[in-house]
């Protein structure tokens, strides 16, 4: 199957899966107790004006006349105004998703850059006293609540040794707006957009321990996938050639194994970073950083369907998307893998 | 290794000489997971005060003899609230994933054996589950049913069937294809006999192994919830619930939350050690990240 088909298919299948989640999303923010009417109109308001917002959010109709309105909706690319704060739910996204998008992509960088050499020096030194304390390493890794490893990084690193800030988004915001109109609202394009080098530095100084409390489980899975897979091929007869010809140890590296190993790696980062979106609600709340994941939390805790509905779908299709590029990518590092119905599977 | 390839008198116990053939990390890991055990069922043994007790005199005392963990803003003794709550987090944990996993293998015994559109649906069914930020759908369950401990249970049931009943079915649809299966049909077995004498045992052990990793996964997603205020509520020494609760303090009582959280770190990692330890012996051909 040629590439071009292969996503179409695939973009089509995420589609229905994006209705089904949807759907799922509505009847399961309709189930939730307590009254929207009441909390949009206000604690202390009549009877009558819950009564009337109640009509005018279209929330006395029939669930079914409700479901069918929701879809018409969704399809104009309207998700409603947000119970809340009262903004549409497109801004509101637009707003925070950037926050998080940033944390998510500095955290899975990070993962990246240390997890794989670190993952390929254990594996070269395999059965070494490192590979033993690189292993043990990247368990401690794996089992650390990230809500925990924030603390103690804001306790070292902030309080102790004074070294970072300890998040704290806004500070860098309201300093980047002071120079210029945030544009991408990404502190770091933002940064460099103005053209203050010394507010791009601030701005990474801030990243850094939400990124590393984000990025630590990751790094850990990409560790050990990486490990094991270049052990798998550093068994394969192909390595032993290449060694009996005499090539050097770092160019069989470099040219034949990092090539093969990687495979199955990029599967794990695509996961690993829909695990970074979602866990972003964790380290969000620890580090003061106002994204997606805090937004996704508030909107639970105040009951606002719309915005409940927006942050699902978005998530949902950020991750369809992702698992998406990833399949691709499959193909580009390994060419025996064809597009097929088989590897579109859902 | 087995008991039987061993002088008898080396090792009179078949227990002790399996777990002479464990390497030194799983043995530790065992080690800490049955003191959890122990510590979950009989914790006022082990803990020095009441967890309840409140004493605000002494509330955020740093850690000395009296209170090894210190005090938490109550006056109450982290060490004892620690032990206290071990159980919150090993017995549901373990609840949580022997219901996921019944609940999933049935199912998925249920799809390869249905096949068609009973099939079908299921498995459309597990695709949108897995399709949700796992997070996210557990927040808006639990904050739909009123958040308490048996509704993160519950929650954590119902976003963990899935991957059990995919595994499953890949299996059984295995196992049906077999020459015994055929052959067993052939002698007119009836299908509740068939599945429990043929297709269970046989699809079994690559989803006690996938239920053995997933135990480290739940602990973490119950301490995650119990963190957000979506677990259980006060004054249950939750450990989750404990971070959450030092959170307010940790700058100058670090161990408030500090100790809880390592709590959670070990007893993970004690499981995730046991669940790559049971892959390798069980299903050696899919140990990827370990070995």
């Amino acid at each position: 199957m040629p590439l071009s088909r292969f996503i179409l298919r695939r973009l089509f299948l995420m589609c229905f899966m994006l209705i089904a989640v949807a759907a799922v999303t509505f009847f399961l923010s309709r189930v939730i107790p307590g009254d929207p009417a009441q909390l949009r109109a206000g604690m202390d308001a009549t009877a009558e004006e819950v009564e009337r917002m109640r009509q005018r959010m279209g929330l006395d109709r029939p669930i079914g006349e409700q479901f069918i309105q929701y879809f018409a909706d969704l399809l104009r690319g309207d998700l409603g105004t947000s119970i809340f704060n009262n903004l549409p739910v497109l801004d509101n996204l637009q707003h925070f998703f950037p926050a998080t998008f940033e944390l998510a992509l500095v955290a899975m960088l990070f993962a990246i850059f240390v997890g794989l050499p670190l993952g390929a020096l254990s594996a070269l030194r395999h059965g070494s006293w490192l590979d033993q304390g690189l292993r043990l390493g990247a368990m401690v890794g794996l089992a650390f609540p990230s809500f925990v490893l924030g603390i103690v990084l804001i306790l070292i690193f902030f309080y102790h040794l004074d070294w970072l800030p300890s998040g704290r988004r806004l500070e860098i915001m309201a300093q980047i707006r002071r120079s210029a109109p945030p544009i991408t609202r990404l502190l770091l394009v933002d940064a460099l957009l103005a053209g203050d080098i010394t507010l791009f530095v601030e701005a990474a100084r801030h990243l850094i321990l939400p990124a590393v409390t984000l990025g630590l489980a990751p790094l850990a899975r990409l560790m050990r996938f990486t490990r094991a897979s270049l052990l798998e091929e550093l068994r394969q007869p192909y390595t032993q050639t290449a060694r009996s010809k005499g090539l050097r140890p770092r160019r069989i590296l470099a040219v034949h194994l990092l090539r093969n190993a990687l495979i199955p790696t990029v599967t794990v980062m695509g996961i690993a970073f829909g695990s970074t979106l979602s866990g972003s609600v964790l380290v969000e709340t620890i580090f003061n950083w106002p994204g997606l994941g805090q937004y996704a939390f508030n909107a639970v805790f105040n009951l606002d369907y719309p915005a409940i509905v927006g942050v699902t779908l978005l998530t949902t299709t950020v991750y369809l998307f992702v698992n998406l590029l990833v399949d691709i990518a499959y193909v580009y590092l390994d060419p025996r893998i064809q597009f097929s119905g088989a590897a579109a599977g859902t | 290794m087995r008991a039987g390839t061993v002088p008898a008198r080396k090792t009179l116990i078949p227990v002790a000489s399996a777990l002479r053939g464990l390497n030194l990390s799983a043995q530790l890991a065992l080690l800490v997971v049955a003191m959890t055990l122990l510590v979950s069922l009989f914790p006022a043994t082990f803990a020095t005060a009441d967890p309840y007790a409140l004493d605000l005199p002494n509330r955020l005392l740093p850690p000395d003899q009296d209170h090894l963990f210190g005090t938490d803003n109550f006056g109450r003794d982290v060490f004892s609230r620690v032990l206290h709550g071990a159980r919150y987090s090993l017995f549901t944990a373990l609840i949580v994933v022997a219901f996921g996993l019944t609940l999933g293998c049935a199912l998925g015994v249920t799809a390869a054996a249905s096949g068609g559109w009973l099939d079908e649906i299921l498995m459309r069914l597990t695709d949108v589950v897995l399709a949700f930020p796992p997070i996210l759908l557990a927040m808006v369950v639990v904050t739909a049913l009123k958040p308490s401990l048996e509704v993160t249970m519950l929650t954590l049931v119902l976003i963990g069937w899935p991957e059990y009943a995919r595994v499953m079915r890949a299996q059984a649809l295995v196992v049906l294809s077999r020459e015994y299966v055929l052959a067993a049909r052939a002698l007119g077995i009836g299908p509740l006999a068939l599945l429990a004498r043929h297709v269970l045992p046989n699809a079994i052990p690559p989803l006690i192994v996938l239920a053995s990793l997933n135990l480290g996964i739940v602990i973490l997603s119950l301490a995650a919830l119990g963190f957000l205020g979506l677990g259980a509520g006060q004054p249950i020494p939750e450990w989750g619930r404990m971070v959450s609760d030092g959170r307010d303090y940790f700058l100058d009582s670090w161990w408030y939350p500090v100790y809880p959280g390592l709590a959670i770190a070990l007893l993970t990692l004690a499981f995730n050690t046991l669940g790559d330890t049971l892959r390798d012996i069980l299903d050696p051909t899919t140990s990827r990240e370990s070995n």
